[in-house]
């Protein structure tokens, strides 16, 4: 697994090196071999037919007074010999060892045509040509041997420098196509390390489409992937501050009923002698903020549940549903001499009937505390489209536009000591905008400073069918 | 006793510091809000400033530097415990810092640090024939002074400090021995025993069952 691990580990322009290196030398050589052998055999089938040419030429110009006189000057031969039947040398030097001649002396003395023969000697390579010759009765091989070693050495020299040159060129190609891979994938260092710094934190990161086909995709690619990482980030991002500030405000809601209650608590237990009015101040505070940590507590719960459970929606007649709400809020409004007026015809439509009721008496108490004694609250509604338009109206101090947009925030209160004084904990707008969301309704407050407030809702009357949400389990908040 | 001023704007808040002031014998006078805090101020007739940070229309760090001026030491009551808070509360020159939820005594203890630094309470504690220097760090029962170590001089002066309040051991640990003792609170009970022996206290500085220790004051007895 070794070598295939190396492999791995090399760039891509080196691979496309190494790669184009073997193929190019292979081909190369593959190529020059075939070439050149057929060049080669050319030439050694040129020189053959030369030499059976001269020594036909030569055999013609000998008589029978050779045996005797000797052999003629070789001529363009290098040596010319003659044997006899058995191989034995009648006539002639031939500079190859004899038993290598021998056989073929024999050979040829017995056929009628030319043989030919390459031996190899001292270094130098001799092309035999041998026929037969009869003189009175007897057969005699003629043989005649041609220097053809310049032929080899060439060849030789040729292959070697064709060799060079593969390699060269071999080499040249694989650079080449190396750094032209280096140069196309150049961008792709880039998008390298801009993904560095992207996952090392870094923001706001597009990076210019450049290079090639795919490289652009992936760039492009990047650049989405970058986007939508800010985004993610920055929705967590708002979602943790968001989960801060509620748990900072709730922290700080806490605290202040803690503070009454711990620092009261200890003034009646260190205390040597408590008079009874001031036991029954001291514990008054005590039990009614308490109760404020209990009505919390309850908004809580209620904020939660709307948060994770499934709303359970029917059918409801509204005035009866209004009459519900009157009466729950009635024992506030009388000791506050506020009057509660109904305006708009029946009608019936699909809402959750406990979280409707616990909005429309939020909307209600708002309106009450934002209203002075004996002043009017109105609630009126109409039909329109299929959606059931709902406005609560009150003639109280009102808000301004900043306060207005503040108004669903948690634990938000428009004026604190008053609001405090009437059991508020600033959740009651949270909790609308839950209810609101969870009946796919709209919400919008309007208000002025010391006109009073007007806060209108638009429901659909029947719920669209929708899958049963999942049951989510929700821990406290 | 010193007189104190309270900015508070929620009522049983007010109304609890006030209730603990008292206790400790302090005077004191509450406003709901900020508005007329400079005038009360500036007028001479209050030793130290409780100033709660949430206040309604101009917060406490507003109204702090607008009682800078007036030469009385500020104390910041908060519910906000973020470090940010304290740093900003304490350079623009209030005293200290108070976190709520907080319990009746540790206001008082950081009260007293306050005004003695202020030096707006007398070094000279008195209780029935005892008096206790704390500038000289001398103790003297009817005009005869009563060798005392350290530690049983700076516990004699916390319970003086709190006559007719109960001090539980751990109360008195953290502000004798500091907040970093990690004593006993055996320890405590054998002061208490020497401080009963040596003044002759043994009717006055009561034991409270489950709770710690009180001194009483002599007029009740």
């Amino acid at each position: 697994m070794r070598p295939k691990k190396r492999w791995q580990r090399l760039y891509l322009w080196q691979r496309l090196f190494l790669c184009a290196l073997a193929f190019c030398l292979l081909s190369g050589i593959v190529t020059a071999l075939v070439l050149q052998s057929a060049s080669f055999s050319a030439s050694v089938t040129r020189e053959e037919e030369n030499a059976v040419a001269l020594h036909g030429l030569f055999a013609s110009t000998l008589s029978a007074t050779v045996i005797k006189d000797g052999l003629p000057e070789a001529g363009s031969f290098s040596a010319v010999g003659l044997r006899d039947e058995e191989g034995t040398a009648v006539a002639g030097e031939l500079p190859l060892p004899d038993e290598d001649v021998q056989a073929f002396a024999a050979s040829a003395a017995a056929s009628d045509g030319y043989l030919t023969r390459l031996e190899t000697n001292d270094g130098r390579t001799l092309l035999l040509v041998g026929s037969s010759l009869t003189w009175g009765g007897k057969r005699y091989a003629l043989l005649s041997a041609r220097d053809v070693t310049s032929l080899y050495a060439d060849h030789r020299s040729r292959a070697m420098s064709a060799l060079r040159a593969i390699l060269l060129g071999s080499l040249l190609i694989a650079a080449a196509l190396s750094l032209l891979c280096i140069l196309f994938l150049l961008p792709l260092s880039r998008v390298n390390r801009a993904l560095k710094r992207l996952s090392s934190g870094e923001r706001d990161l597009q990076l210019p489409e450049r290079g090639g086909q795919e490289l652009r995709s992936l760039i492009a690619n990047v650049n989405a992937m970058a986007v939508a990482t800010e985004e993610q980030t920055r929705l967590l991002q708002e979602t943790a501050d968001s989960r801060k500030r509620f748990a900072d405000s709730m922290a700080h809601e806490m605290k202040t009923p803690l503070t009454s209650i711990l620092c009261m608590a200890d003034v009646l237990r260190i205390k040597r002698s408590v008079t009874d009015a001031e036991r029954r101040d001291y514990a008054g505070v005590i039990v009614e903020e308490a109760k404020r940590m209990r009505a919390l507590s309850s908004k809580l719960l209620t904020l939660a549940s709307a948060d994770g459970t499934a709303p359970d929606f029917r059918d409801c007649a509204l005035t009866e549903l209004l009459e519900e709400v009157r009466a729950a809020m009635a024992p506030i409004l009388e000791r506050r001499a506020i009057r509660l007026t109904f305006a708009g015809e029946d009608v019936t439509l699909s809402v959750d009937r406990q979280l409707f009721q616990t909005l429309l008496i939020n909307l209600i108490d708002n309106a009450a505390k934002a209203s002075s004694d004996g002043q009017q609250v109105l609630l009126y509604h109409t039909v329109q489209d299929g959606m059931l338009l709902l406005a609560v109206v009150d003639e109280g101090i009102g808000m301004s536009e900043e306060e207005v947009r503040r108004a669903t925030e948690a634990f938000w209160m428009a004026d604190k000591s008053r609001s405090r004084k009437e059991g508020g904990a600033g959740l009651g707008l949270s909790l609308c905008k839950e209810i609101v969301k969870l009946h796919d309704a709209a919400m919008t407050i309007t208000s002025e400073p010391g006109k009073g407030t007007t806060v209108q809702l638009t429901i659909p009357l029947r719920q669209k069918a929708r899958e049963p949400a999942p049951k989510t389990e929700k821990g406290p908040v | 006793m010193a007189n104190i001023l309270i900015i508070e704007d929620d009522a049983h808040v007010a109304l609890t510091v006030q209730a603990t002031l008292t206790m400790a014998g302090y005077g004191c006078t509450v406003l709901p809000d900020g508005r007329d805090a400079v005038p009360h101020a500036a007028s001479g007739n209050y030793d130290l400033i409780l100033l709660d940070v949430m206040l309604p229309g101009e917060d406490g760090f507003t109204l702090m530097e607008k009682l800078q001026g007036c030469d009385t030491p500020v104390i910041f009551l908060t519910a906000r415990q973020d470090v940010l808070d304290k740093v900003s509360g304490l350079r623009l020159g209030a005293e200290d810092y108070i976190v709520k939820p907080f319990e009746a005594l540790e206001l008082l203890a950081r009260i007293e640090v306050v005004l003695r630094r202020y030096h707006k309470l007398s070094g000279v504690l008195t209780y029935g024939d005892l008096r206790a220097d704390t500038e000289k760090h001398e103790v003297t029962a009817k005009g005869v002074p009563v060798p005392l170590t350290p530690k049983e001089f700076d516990m004699l002066v916390f319970l003086m400090q709190h006559v007719d309040v109960a001090v539980t051991r751990e109360q008195l640990l953290q502000n004798v021995w500091g907040f970093n003792f990690m004593g006993e609170s055996r320890t405590v009970d054998m002061h208490i025993r020497q401080l009963r022996k040596k003044l002759n206290l043994s009717d006055g500085l009561v034991t409270i069952p489950k709770l710690g220790y009180r001194l009483e004051s002599q007029k009740t007895r």
